[in-house]
């Protein structure tokens, strides 16, 4: 079971979602951190408190070698990170199939953010 | 199977269930300003100090307990008696008596003997005034033999500002004080949550059902605190100066 403790794990659970687990992967761990990064900073702009640290604000950014450091965020909020990352990578396909299931991801992030019902 | 309660945690696991999406950081920074309402409004948090007294000296600094900071002053004594408050500029705070009559009083001369400019304090050694929450200053110099008797001090206090990055646990709150207050700060914890837009737990109409409440319960613990948390106690007494 997916923890969505570290970098490593959203970025497993990315791959999971996108059936991009062989070798060698269509998205590299670049571009799905890349995807994580953007994550973070669109939940600080809707959800600053998810970044609050006392009474600082802490925005984390993360490269491909920070497989194995922490993503600090509330446990109910992680999975969004995971529907972000993989409607990101999917708005770079070309598929017609794929635009809505991109969209629909992306804005699910939304809603788990800040709808409570979602 | 025995388990350890911390103090703010009944407040805080309540305040995770109600409000589904609540992070802990919102939580303790919404619970540190609901708090702070509440004791700058209510003065509930009562609390004794003694000022010593230093010979020559007008100034003294008040020194509120530790993660704690003065709202104002309910009531200073000097010997077991009330100290008046006297004003030092214009904008100063009320006085016991203005005016003095001195020399022995005729009816045919009392009127020249008055001097309305002159204020006094009868009944007291000296007057004093706050005017800023940090220091008390005197209107005369005490005395070497005023100077053996502190002032009382009675203070409404709230938590020191810098107190808002501790946990919840670490506040220097008491137990009765949680005991107290758990639904007034509950409510003013939801009220002030569910005002936040776009937050899972927005909620305007709940927003102001609790805010109601936070208010009622801000003005029963404002009687409450007056009245020595004594039901049914008188919350006045004859005035001072000794005048009547």
């Amino acid at each position: 079971m997916a923890t969505l403790d570290t970098v490593g794990d959203y970025v497993a659970e990315a791959r999971a979602l996108l059936q991009d687990t062989y070798t060698p992967p269509r998205y590299t761990d670049a571009d799905l951190i890349s995807n994580l990064n953007i994550a973070l900073s669109e939940a600080y702009r809707v959800r600053a408190d998810l970044f609050m640290i006392g009474v600082a604000f802490t925005l984390p950014s993360f490269t491909a070698a920070d497989l194995t450091k922490p993503v600090p965020m509330e446990p109910g909020y992680r999975p969004a990170f995971t529907s972000y990352m993989v409607g990101r990578a999917q708005l770079r396909d070309q598929e017609d199939t794929t635009d809505p299931r991109a969209g629909a991801l992306m804005q699910g992030f939304k809603a788990q953010l800040l709808v409570s019902t979602s | 199977m025995a388990s350890s309660v911390d103090l703010m945690d009944r407040i805080t696991a309540t305040a995770k269930v109600r409000l589904p999406g609540l992070t802990n950081a919102a939580l303790n920074l919404e619970l540190f300003n609901t708090l702070q309402e509440f004791f700058n409004d209510s003065n509930a948090w009562r609390y004794n100090i003694d000022v010593p007294l230093t010979f020559g000296t007008l100034e003294y600094p008040i020194f509120p307990p530790n993660g704690s900071s003065l709202v104002q002053i309910m009531d200073a004594e000097y010997k077991g008696r009330p100290l008046s408050q006297t004003p030092t500029s214009d904008s100063g705070g009320s006085v016991s008596l203005v005016g003095l009559i001195t020399g022995d009083v005729n009816p045919a001369t009392a009127d020249t003997l008055f001097t309305p400019d002159v204020t006094g304090s009868p009944g007291n050694v000296f007057t004093y005034s706050i005017f800023f929450p940090k220091y008390i200053t005197l209107d005369i110099p005490p005395s070497e033999e005023a100077a053996t008797v502190p002032i009382t001090l009675s203070m409404s206090l709230r938590m020191s500002p810098d107190t808002v990055a501790l946990d919840p646990n670490e506040w220097p709150l008491e137990e009765w004080m949680v005991d107290a207050f758990h639904e007034a700060w509950m409510d003013g914890l939801q009220g002030r949550l569910m005002s936040q837009i776009n937050k899972p737990y927005f909620n305007i109409q709940m927003s102001v059902y609790h805010m109601k409440r936070f208010r009622k319960f801000i003005s029963r613990a404002k009687q409450t605190a007056e009245r020595g948390y004594v039901y049914n106690a008188t919350n006045w007494r004859y005035p001072r100066g000794g005048f009547i």
